[in-house]
């Protein structure tokens, strides 16, 4: 049968619900038989289903972002995890009298309240919906909130903390063999594999010979890119890497010195 | 609640009559928002105007938008081809979130339609859609008529012919003139 189908339901799964054994099952049926006739329905401007409406290219039926329930432009827009728009207070008011098996009206898919995702347009923020003070017994609450993922450029800036990290981290030890450099060799020798990191932790100590305490600090708390607000240009790290090698080999002469005489 | 109700007719339309009524939570009567559900009705007639669905139509009786007159066409290749059936469809006032309660008019041989009119389909009772409007509605009674349960009907007697279509043909548009000449 080709004219039973003309329901928009999106999802064609079967679910084979045998509730009321009275009766027919007309929507386990509307089901199976959408795909098969789903050009058909779409031939005319297809009333509620806005969505599918402008899918199949009736453009004049402006209604993609109409509720599926009131059928008007959505107030509060949510949309549920499987696309269907609904007004919050429309949605709500479903879920509430369907409380025992909560389902999205359009395709029949498990709907959570807390899961549906508000929609934040441009328009008004507290414009209020005429819809919410017209029902008396019923509270409609506000809207879940978005679930919102993290900033993406918080990704990046992580990136960049880890790459001060790895100069500043050694600059702890650096740091020491600079106050060792004046008074305590030994410095060196209680971190011996912190050693081979001291070349890249110098040109840092080095740079910024003006604060040596503030870069102690930065250094103990892992928090290099607050100090260092600005990376420093190529040619500098250059220059400040030759000069802290010549200071490295200054100091690995001293302590030579100081160890052998 | 419909789960295990003998297959008597009594038993049935009164369970039509006032569908799921122990299922669901009562529908908290203070919930009367007329305004916007005239809203809904009004855009559901303006798209089936314009829409232009072959073999359904309905409108409002007389001034009240809650209640409607809806008219099928019996789908080709039916025993009901060529016929056309009335139907009644009352808008409770918290329409959509409930369904209608919708009824023929025009007396309907069929193994789910009682001689009352009532018509036994899922959708108008528990697995009614606060997304289905008046369209799928009629359109799912269209197709009811030529794909009828008999494993659950209110008319046994239509169920038990259903099997033999050329008699059951007979007899139906037998009463079908009948109503006819009774109601012209």
């Amino acid at each position: 049968m080709i004219e039973r189908t003309a329901v928009r339901q999106d999802e064609a799964e079967s679910r084979s619900e045998k509730s009321g054994a009275d009766c027919v099952h007309e929507e386990s049926r509307m089901k199976h038989g959408e795909e098969g006739a789903s050009s058909q329905v779409h031939a005319g401007p297809n009333p509620a289903g806005g969505e599918e409406a402008s899918a199949a290219g009736s453009s004049d039926q402006g209604g993609s972002f109409d509720c599926n329930i009131c059928l008007e432009l959505a107030q509060d827009p949510v949309v549920t995890l499987c696309g269907h728009l609904f007004c919050w207070p429309c949605l709500y008011r479903w879920l509430q009298m369907h409380s025992i098996c909560q389902e999205c009206p359009v395709c029949k898919a498990s709907v959570e309240e807390e899961k549906v995702i508000p929609l934040y347009g441009r328009g008004k923020v507290n414009c209020v919906d005429p819809r919410t003070k017209a029902v008396p017994g019923l509270n409609i609450p506000q809207r879940p909130s978005g679930q919102r993922p993290e900033t993406a450029r918080q990704a990046e800036q992580h990136y960049h903390n880890s790459g001060f990290n790895f100069m500043a981290g050694p600059a702890g030890p650096a740091a020491t063999a600079r106050f060792g450099n004046i008074t305590l060799s030994a410095g060196f020798g209680l971190f011996p594999s912190l050693f081979g990191f001291q070349l890249h932790g110098f040109p840092d100590t080095g740079g910024l010979g003006g604060g040596p305490g503030i870069h102690l600090g930065t250094a103990g708390g892992l928090a290099g890119s607050h100090i260092h607000p600005t990376p420093p240009t190529s040619p500098d790290q250059q220059q400040e890497a030759l000069l802290s090698r010549l200071l490295l080999l200054l100091g690995v002469f001293v302590i030579v010195c100081l160890l052998l005489f | 609640m419909t789960g295990n109700l003998p297959q008597d007719v009594q038993q049935h339309s009164s369970s039509i009559v006032q569908p799921a009524a122990g299922k669901l939570p009562k529908p908290a009567s203070q919930l009367v928002d007329s305004h916007s559900v005239s809203r809904r009705l009004q855009s559901e007639l303006m798209s089936l105007m314009t829409c232009g669905d072959p073999g359904i139509s309905a409108f409002p009786e007389g001034d009240n938008i809650f209640s409607w007159i809806g008219t099928i066409k019996g789908s080709n290749a039916t025993v009901y081809e060529g016929l056309s059936y009335k139907l009644t469809l009352k808008f409770p006032t918290d329409y959509p979130f409930k369904p209608p309660v919708v009824k023929f008019d025009t007396l309907c041989f069929h193994p789910n339609v009682d001689q009352f009119g009532n018509i036994c389909l899922d959708i108008l009772q528990d697995k009614w859609s606060s997304a289905y409007d008046v369209r799928t509605i009629l359109l799912s009674i269209q197709s009811l008529l030529g794909e009828p349960n008999n494993d659950s009907p209110l008319n046994s007697y239509a169920a038990a012919l259903w099997a033999d279509q050329e008699e059951f043909k007979k007899v139906m548009r037998k009463q079908y003139r009948d109503a006819a000449g009774l109601t012209r």
